[in-house]
C-alpha cells in the first residue's frame, strides 16, 4: 500500500490538508495532483475552503499552489495556516458555541441552592433537583432528571437546547425566552425531551436520536 | 474512640430534637455510653423533651468560656444508664462559640462516649455550621412534604460542602394511609430526589406527642410503632442489618404483586 502522506479531513466550513513538514514539493504536487483526481466528483462544482497546514509555505509556494488547485478544479478558496499543527488551536481563544466549543463536565447531584455556571456547553451525569440553577452559554444535557431551572444559550444563542432523559423543569430559560411547566401538571412522560426555539417560541417534545431538526 | 454524628434537616419542625433524643436513648438501651450535645443556643429544647430542664447547673457556654469543667455540664439522664445530655445555653446565641471550639469540644467528647449525637439548629447560617464543624457523620430528617424535601436537599449539599459527603436519611412523620390514597410523597419520591441512603422511616404516631410532652422519650414504650422503629435505627447505626418496616400493615398480596409490576397506584 502506497503512504499516503496528505491527510484530507473534514473541518467546520471545508477541508483541512495536512501536508507532512518534510515532503519534497514535487512529490507533494503529484500526490496532491492524485488526490484530487480520485475525488473529483466530489470537488467538482461546488465551492470548497481548502485549508493547508502541517508545514511552512512561502509567498511562491503559496501562489504555486492556488495555481495548481485553480487548474485541477474549479470554485475553490485556498487558506495557509502556520507551520504545526498544534498551533492551529488557539488555547488563549477557546471556542464556546453549540454546535462546536468547550464543555463542563459535572458529576453528581447538582441540588437545591447550588448553580452551575458557564460560558460553553454543560453536562450533568446526574439529577438536577429544584432550587438548583444550570446557566450555560451553549447546550445543557442532563444524564438523569432535571427539575431544577435551566438556562441554556444565556448569552443570546437562540440555536441552544436543552435535553434531558426526564425533562421536569421548574423553570426553563433558552437566550431570552423564558417557560415554566403548566400548573395544571399532566402525567409526567417517562422519556428522554428536548427543548429548543422556533421563532418566538419554545418547543418541547421526545428526544428522537437521528432527527436533525434542532 | 466515638463518633460523633449530626442529626440536622435545614427546616424546623421535623423532628431533629425527638429524634436525636430517641436515637440516643435506643443506643443507651443497647448499653453504649452516649452524649446529646444541644447545638441550637438560644433555643434549646432537647432538655425539655429528655425531661432533665431542671437538673442544668452549666451548659455548653460555661465549658467553652471555661466558667466550669466539661463533666460538670454534663446532665445524667435519669431514665437510662450511659445517657448524658450537654445542654445548650438559653441566654445567649448561635456566636457566642465557634466551629473551632465545637471541634475541640466533639473531640474531647468522644474519647469519653461511644456516641456524640449533635442537635443541629434549624437553618444553614451560624447554628449550622457549628454543629456541622465536630461531626464524623450526618444524619438527614425530613417529613414527606416538598418544602421538608427542598431544605433537605439543600442541607445535603452544604453536608457535602462541609466534608460529610454520605448522610443518611430518616423519613419522620409518614403517614401510610395518606401515602395509599396519593396524598403524600412516598418513600421512593423522596428517595428519588435526595439520593442518598436511607436510614429509617418513622411513621406519624400520637405516641410521641404525649411522650414528648411528658419528658420521656418513646422508645421506652415497648407498644409504640415509633419506638420500634427508632430503636431499629439505632441497631442499623450500630451496623445491624435490619430491614425497613413494612408500615402498610393492610396491604393486600394483589397490591403488592401490583407494585411489583408497576401496575396500580404506588
Amino acid at each position: 500500500m502506497k503512504e499516503n502522506k496528505i491527510f484530507f479531513k473534514g473541518i467546520l466550513g471545508g477541508l483541512q490538508v495536512n501536508i507532512d513538514p518534510h515532503m519534497d514539493w514535487d512529490i507533494l504536487k503529484k500526490q496532491l495532483k492524485e488526490k484530487l483526481e480520485s475525488n473529483k466528483n466530489f470537488f467538482q462544482g461546488s465551492n470548497v475552503n481548502l485549508v493547508f497546514t502541517g508545514r511552512n509555505f512561502n509567498d511562491k509556494e503559496k501562489q504555486d499552489l492556488k495555481d495548481f488547485i485553480k487548474k485541477e478544479i474549479n470554485n475553490s478558496n485556498v487558506d495557509f495556516r502556520s507551520s504545526v499543527v498544534k498551533e492551529d488551536i488557539n488555547m488563549d481563544e477557546p471556542i464556546y458555541g453549540t454546535d462546536e466549543g468547550m464543555a463542563r463536565f459535572f458529576r453528581g447531584t447538582v441540588r437545591n441552592g447550588q448553580r452551575i455556571d458557564y460560558q460553553g456547553n454543560i453536562i450533568i451525569m446526574g439529577d438536577v433537583n429544584p432550587g438548583a440553577e444550570i446557566i450555560a452559554g451553549g447546550n445543557i444535557i442532563v444524564l438523569g432528571n432535571l427539575r431544577g431551572m435551566a438556562h441554556a444559550g444565556a448569552t443570546g444563542d437562540l440555536k441552544a437546547v436543552v435535553v434531558a432523559l426526564r425533562l421536569q423543569p421548574t423553570q426553563l430559560r433558552i437566550g431570552n425566552i423564558i417557560t415554566r411547566s403548566p400548573e395544571d401538571e399532566v402525567e409526567k412522560p417517562d422519556y428522554p425531551e428536548i427543548a429548543y426555539i422556533r421563532g418566538d417560541n419554545l418547543f418541547i417534545e421526545p428526544y428522537t436520536p437521528g432527527k436533525v431538526k434542532y | 474512640m466515638g463518633e460523633v454524628y449530626v442529626i440536622t434537616s435545614g427546616k424546623g419542625g421535623v423532628g431533629k430534637t425527638t429524634t436525636t433524643a430517641n436515637i440516643g436513648a435506643a443506643l443507651a438501651m443497647e448499653g453504649k455510653k452516649v452524649v446529646l450535645l444541644d447545638a441550637d443556643i438560644g433555643l434549646r429544647n432537647l432538655d425539655v423533651v429528655l425531661g432533665l430542664e431542671n437538673r442544668i447547673v452549666y451548659d455548653l457556654i460555661d465549658v467553652i468560656e471555661g466558667t466550669c469543667r466539661l463533666k460538670q455540664a454534663l446532665v445524667k439522664d435519669k431514665r437510662f444508664d450511659g445517657l448524658y445530655l450537654m445542654p445548650a445555653a438559653q441566654t445567649r446565641d448561635k456566636n457566642a462559640i465557634s466551629p473551632k471550639q465545637m471541634q475541640d469540644l466533639c473531640k474531647e467528647l468522644k474519647q469519653e462516649f461511644d456516641y456524640v449525637l449533635i442537635d443541629c439548629p434549624a437553618g444553614i447560617e451560624q447554628g449550622f455550621k457549628n454543629a456541622v464543624a465536630g461531626a464524623d457523620k450526618a444524619i438527614v430528617v425530613t417529613i414527606p412534604e416538598v418544602s421538608a424535601v427542598r431544605d433537605a436537599d439543600r442541607i445535603i449539599g452544604l453536608l457535602a460542602a462541609n466534608d460529610l459527603p454520605y448522610p443518611q436519611l430518616i423519613i419522620n412523620r409518614l403517614r401510610i394511609d395518606m401515602v395509599k390514597r396519593g396524598d403524600m410523597m412516598d418513600i421512593d419520591d423522596t428517595i428519588d430526589i435526595l439520593g442518598v441512603d436511607l436510614l429509617g422511616v418513622v411513621p406519624d404516631d400520637e405516641d410521641i406527642v404525649v411522650s414528648t410532652n411528658k419528658g420521656e422519650p418513646v422508645v421506652a414504650n415497648e407498644n409504640s410503632l415509633a419506638g420500634m422503629t427508632f430503636r431499629n435505627i439505632a441497631k442499623r447505626i450500630e451496623g445491624h442489618a435490619i430491614p425497613i418496616m413494612d408500615l402498610d400493615t393492610d396491604d393486600s398480596l394483589i397490591d403488592k404483586l401490583k407494585r411489583l409490576f408497576g401496575i396500580g397506584k404506588k
